[in-house]
């Protein structure tokens, strides 16, 4: 082809054309785009952090049966199945253990007795760079923007690389339908299904989720901080 | 072309039997289902959107709800009249649509559905 200034001139006027129409095609277009009008955002009472945390005073509990009023709220409010008999099945939420299983890498020879005979509670530590996330092929488990490590059951497809991964044991699996193991349902929080992965703690109510709902949760207060009558448990932001 | 007349005979009868689900039922259709409302979903005349748009969009209202509440963790839903519901099926749907097997499962049958909400979600939270 044969560059001509009038052939460039040519192309040049065709594009400026083009450009111009750019905003009249906009306009028609966000014609029909009005949307259904609703509007979703954070509740007002929603409260955010860069990492939210749960200290435990293990001072104040010194004896397992110091510990069963806990795990027991803690398993009625979440809807855990407890009356699994085969411990290959089993649900762990929260769970007794003790001190060399808690603390793998703080053991010696000359631990005081008292600590070391102590039973101490485990739960998924929301760890700041989650194996379990890493691992997770379809982002089912994923950390939000409060740093919860959260699950999303909708996309769990139950390869159980999470239970691999996570070196804490906090991740287990629903071999089976959970919903004839637990003994009282909390009707207000769903139950899982058989077939899916899950953490040991959820933001949904264990912890101050982003924005807690207005009436069927303390707005600040996590739900295991208010069952426990003495000041046990704690929450904050770190 | 001998067997010309097995043939038409044969295609006839095969006609005849792949057709017969649409020519038995014909004139039978089953009438659409009449949703039942519970006194508390009556007495609040509107539910979060329009009526028109919560038949033809539940689910995809629905579905935007559970996106936004755990990717986003986004609970406070504004409907066009500025009236705001915390966005839950456990809680806030299920506590006017008390009556699942009047309410849900009559559409969901007649039009061969299944959702897997019950799964999990618990399907009647006020114990009604």
């Amino acid at each position: 082809m044969n560059n001509s200034r009038r052939r460039f001139l040519q192309i040049a006027g065709v594009s400026a054309l083009g450009l111009g129409a750019k905003p009249v095609l906009n306009a028609f277009a966000s014609e029909d785009a009005k949307g259904p009008g609703y509007h979703i955002a954070k509740g007002e009472k929603a409260m955010t952090a860069k990492q939210w945390a749960m200290v435990i005073d293990t001072r104040k509990l010194q004896t397992a049966e110091a510990l069963e009023p806990i795990i027991a709220a803690c398993n009625k409010i979440h809807n855990i199945p407890t009356e699994i008999e085969n411990k290959n099945h089993e649900i762990k939420w929260i769970w007794e253990a003790h001190y060399h299983n808690a603390f793998t890498d703080k053991t010696n020879n000359f631990l005081n007795e008292d600590v070391e005979n102590r039973p101490f509670l485990l739960l998924c530590n929301h760890c700041e760079d989650p194996p379990c996330v890493r691992a997770c092929p379809t982002k089912a488990t994923f950390k939000n923007d409060n740093g919860i490590v959260m699950m999303d059951f909708h996309r769990c497809i139950g390869c159980r690389f999470c239970m691999a991964a996570c070196p804490f044991g906090a991740r287990s699996f629903n071999f089976r339908d959970p919903r004839p193991f637990i003994k009282d349902n909390n009707k207000e929080f769903p139950t899982r299904m058989k077939g899916v992965l899950k953490n040991a703690t959820s933001a949904r109510s264990g912890w101050p989720s982003a924005s807690s709902p207005p009436a069927w949760r303390p707005p600040t207060v996590p739900s295991l901080s208010a069952i426990c009558t003495t000041s046990i448990r704690k929450c904050g932001n770190c | 072309m001998k067997d010309k007349n097995k043939i038409l005979a044969g295609l006839v009868i095969f006609i005849a039997a792949i057709t017969f689900p649409f020519w038995f039922n014909l004139g039978k259709a089953a009438p659409a289902p009449e949703l039942v409302l519970t006194a508390k979903a009556q007495a609040a005349k509107t539910c979060v959107m329009s009526k028109e748009f919560m038949t033809t969009n539940h689910m995809q209202l629905l579905d935007v709800w559970r996106h936004n509440v755990v990717r986003g963790s986004e609970r406070m839903f504004t409907n066009p009249d500025g009236k705001s519901f915390d966005m839950s099926l456990s809680n806030t749907c299920l506590d006017c649509h008390s009556n699942k097997a009047d309410f849900c499962d009559r559409c969901h049958n007649y039009a061969s559905v299944s959702p897997y909400c019950w799964d999990c979600h618990i399907d009647n939270p006020k114990g009604e």
